[in-house]
């Protein structure tokens, strides 16, 4: 491998047609798999937009830690800001900015369960556009498309008459989402796309992401790679062992990931620690920060609670903690260079096809699994161990 | 089109020549007088008509080691509107124009473009400690691998030896020492050789201990050339027990890569200094490893982290990162790269005036120790970096600070006899003259004075203070010791 190339994602010819060439006020949804570039398109898409005298735009994503992924791509290599990152926001956030502008308090929504309390906030919100206070977007931008709910497609309708949507329904991870099949019934003359190639994933990780879901055009992962990164990819189920075990397990190979890859972390390579519920994080975070090879390495990644003790949490993405911790819905629409999804046999009941397809996904080269019984079946089918060699 | 004419003038017809006047009788040049004027002469000029105003201008003196520091003194001295010469005209010594055949001679690496930039690189990063976002390009082209790098391109055949004491002469001349650019030279001299060897179009043959080293560059260019497996290829050379993985190296993870450099640091922790091909090839492959530790991709990291104890290592990843490849205009090295190749591959040419500041040769004429301003003599009108050409064509970069206006002002223990004895000064200036240096004493109180040990150099204004403090390091350093 030569030193001598920059190690610049290069655009392909479709990314290239979708960022340009489409026109700038039609209602366009872009479809693709895993690692086929739809949020470096959709923020390349808005960044061509504002530079075509539509400056009034708005990237919005799902999740905090997807918002501050996206926000690293609003600078170049030199850590210029090329795209107002301002303008970068979680839909919830955004929601929340029109009930504070409108001088309106949210609706009491404690008795409900998340994907009602996010409709009722949404629709309740429709409202404010017909008041005429704030300007409508010239176009909006929406990640991870398919998990809104049909409120949220409705509020962003009412705000723009031109959205720009990418998303992939194998990644949907909100249950109750209706997802992209609200984006067809609900925007006007709305023309799909399809990115078919994909660069994230190492061929171990196509194969196996293959085998716990087929793609939505049929065709698998496998075929359409272009994946030129580090290789050999490798999937690593380790278990049956306990939570510390796990955990330190963990730490042994972060600390040589730190250290082999860390050229590709000054590039902006992450490494991620993906568990299921919130107060594991905190729990890997104290085993980490315990840990001297990899003290202050590792940051947690989530949203501001709301209370007082966390005005201070800075969600941003912090350069100089190259792993990140997050939950499994948090991880959704990042991506990193290894990923350690402990305690995997945890919890297994609130997991899809698709969250564990999201998960397999998330890593580029190397995937490090970790149970203290079995692994899950739909990961256990998924996974084929490599052969040995018997000389 | 260019008419050359190749003029041999004693010291009357150069003062000719150099003033533009036409030119006396001449050879054509390079037909005819190829090789066959050195016997004769002792000054010759290559003289141009230029196509716009038919006007001759001399391109070119040649002149050997005693002449030209004649010539220097003579035209600072007599002809200062003239001095410095090799501002102006390239300044080549027999030799050199006995192998130029054309007005152009190119700048050759086989190839190895990209690897002698990495390693201008690799050597800059190290000496000035800083990260690749803060490099400067004249830090890239103050170092000796540029040096030798340029010296070869355009001038096979020099030794080492003489290009780097052509360096060091240079820091001592323009700066208080040779800077810190010797802490590195012992550990690059072996990634040098073999370099030089790889890149030259002919081998000229390597000692024992690089060649095995020599080889592998060699081996791993045809094998990306041909896009054929390099471990492989690597493995063919490098057969020691140590170097085993390379036959495996493509199926072993990241992880595993990173564990057989470890493996290779500890073999070469604990071999005696008495094995030097061997330190030597574990070295090299310890850099390759390194360019492909992470699955394919570099981690230079590692072998950054052990810089400070083995800069070899840094040192050969750099170069073999660069083995093969033959773009080399893009962003690489946050864009330095395809600056210092740009400068590496410049032909040298004589139709164009140098790019200099002025030559070594003249500067070690003209550079006077005893003067209030020792490169008075230079006219240097450039701030910050110098550009000295070490031989035509190669110009290094130097780093220099301007005389603050304390360190020009003039001397209190000037003679205001000398100032008064000015014939074609008014009363008053003299009068003026006279008061300076009482009215300087509160215009510019006294500064301390920086002991550093000079024995050779008298107190003048350039050795005072700050400037000394400055030109101790790098410029490459100098940004952040403010």
């Amino acid at each position: 491998m030569s030193l001598w190339w920059a190690s610049k994602d290069q655009l392909d010819n479709d990314q290239m047609r979708l960022i340009e060439r489409l026109p700038l006020r039609d209602n366009h949804l872009v479809l693709g798999p895993p690692g086929s570039g739809k949020t470096n398109v959709l923020l390349r898409r808005a960044q061509y937009v504002r530079s075509q005298g539509m400056p009034n735009v708005l990237v919005l994503s799902f999740t905090r830690a997807l918002t501050e992924f996206v926000k690293t791509g609003c600078y170049d290599a030199q850590g210029r800001e090329i795209f107002p990152r301002n303008l970068v926001s979680t839909i919830e956030g955004w929601i929340r900015f029109l009930y504070k502008e409108h001088k309106t308090r949210l609706p009491e929504t404690d008795h409900l369960k998340l994907p009602q309390r996010k409709a009722l906030i949404a629709s309740s919100a429709l409202e404010f556009v017909h008041q005429n206070k704030l300007p409508r977007f010239e176009a909006i931008f929406v990640d991870e498309a398919q998990d809104l709910l049909a409120e949220e497609v409705e509020l962003l309708r009412a705000w723009s008459s031109t959205l720009f949507l990418v998303g992939d329904n194998r990644q949907k991870i909100w249950t109750n989402a209706a997802g992209l099949d609200a984006v067809r019934d609900q925007v006007n003359d709305l023309k799909e796309e399809r990115l078919t190639t994909h660069y994230r994933l190492a061929e171990e990780l196509c194969e196996m992401a293959d085998r716990i879901q087929t793609a939505e055009n049929g065709q698998p992962l496998m075929t359409n790679s272009q994946y030129r990164g580090p290789k050999p990819g490798k999937i690593k189920p380790n278990g049956p062992m306990g939570r510390t075990a796990q955990i330190a397990k963990a730490a042994d190979r972060l600390y040589d990931q730190l250290r082999v890859y860390e050229d590709l972390i000054r590039q902006g390579d992450r490494l991620g620690v993906i568990v299921q519920r919130t107060e594991d994080r905190v729990l890997v975070k104290k085993a980490f920060d315990a840990d001297e090879r990899l003290v202050g390495k590792a940051q947690i990644i989530r949203a501001r609670s709301g209370a007082d003790e966390d005005r201070d949490h800075d969600p941003a993405f912090d350069p100089s903690c190259p792993i990140s911790i997050l939950t499994e819905k948090g991880s959704k629409g990042l991506e990193f260079r290894a990923a350690h999804w402990l305690f995997c046999d945890e919890d297994q009941q609130y997991r899809t096809a698709e969250t564990y397809y999201t998960m397999v996904t998330r890593p580029k080269t190397r995937l490090d699994l970790y149970f203290a019984s079995d692994l899950p079946m739909t990961l256990a089918k998924a996974y084929s161990p490599p052969a040995e060699m018997d000389w | 089109m260019n008419d050359w004419t190749f003029v041999a003038a004693d010291d009357e017809a150069l003062d000719d020549v150099l003033s533009g006047r036409p030119t006396p009788m001449g050879y054509p040049w390079p037909k005819r007088t190829r090789n066959r004027v050195r016997l004769s002469e002792e000054i010759g000029a290559l003289v141009r008509r230029t196509d716009f105003d038919g006007r001759d201008r001399p391109a070119a003196l040649v002149v050997g080691p005693d002449t030209g520091r004649r010539l220097f003194g003579r035209y600072a001295q007599l002809r200062s509107d003239l001095a410095p010469l090799s501002a102006w005209t390239h300044v080549l010594d027999w030799s050199q124009f006995e192998q130029l055949h054309d007005d152009e001679r190119p700048a050759q690496l086989e190839g190895f473009e990209a690897s002698w930039t990495g390693l201008c690189v690799a050597e800059a990063l190290m000496l000035s400690d800083r990260p690749l976002s803060q490099m400067r390009i004249a830090a890239c082209l103050a170092t000796p691998s540029f040096a030798i790098a340029r010296s070869h391109a355009l001038w096979q055949g020099d030794p080492i030896e003489a290009v780097l004491s052509r360096y060091d002469q240079c820091q001592r001349l323009l700066r208080t020492s040779d800077g810190s650019a010797n802490r590195l030279r012992e550990a690059f001299l072996p990634v040098w050789r073999a370099l030089i060897n790889a890149s030259a179009p002919q081998s000229r043959g390597v000692g024992k201990e690089l060649r095995t080293v020599s080889e592998a560059l060699i081996k791993l260019r045809i094998a990306r050339d041909a896009g054929r497996s390099e471990s492989q290829a690597l493995g063919d050379v490098f057969t020691f027990p140590a170097a085993r993985f390379l036959s495996r190296l493509d199926t072993l993870s990241p992880e595993a890569r990173l564990r057989e450099f470890d493996r290779l640091i500890v073999e070469l922790e604990s071999l005696p200094d008495v094995e030097q091909e061997q330190r030597l090839n574990l070295q090299c492959l310890a850099g390759y490893l390194a360019t492909v530790a992470a699955g394919g991709s570099p981690s230079l990291g590692l072998a950054e982290k052990l810089a400070t104890r083995w800069p070899q290592i840094t040192a050969w990843a750099y170069v073999i990162g660069g083995i093969g490849e033959k773009v080399t205009w893009t962003s690489s090295f946050d864009g330095l790269g395809r600056l210092v190749v740009r400068e590496l591959l410049r032909p040298f040419r004589l139709d164009e005036a140098p790019t200099s500041d002025f030559a070594l040769a003249e500067a070690v004429v003209l550079v006077d120790r005893a003067l209030t301003d020792p490169l008075v003599h230079l006219r240097i009108k450039q701030s910050r970096v110098l550009s000295v050409a070490i031989m035509p064509g190669v110009n290094i970069a130097v780093p220099f600070v301007e005389p603050t206006v304390a360190e020009s002002r003039p001397s209190r223990t000037e003679e205001p006899v000398q100032i008064a004895a000015k014939a074609s000064d008014n009363g008053l200036s003299i009068l003026a003259k006279l008061l300076a240096p009482y009215l300087l004493e509160h215009l510019y109180p006294a500064e301390p004075e920086i002991e550093v040990p000079q024995p050779q150099r008298r107190q003048g204004a350039r050795g005072r203070g700050t400037r000394k403090d400055t030109q101790l390091s790098l410029n490459v350093d100098r940004d952040r010791q403010r």
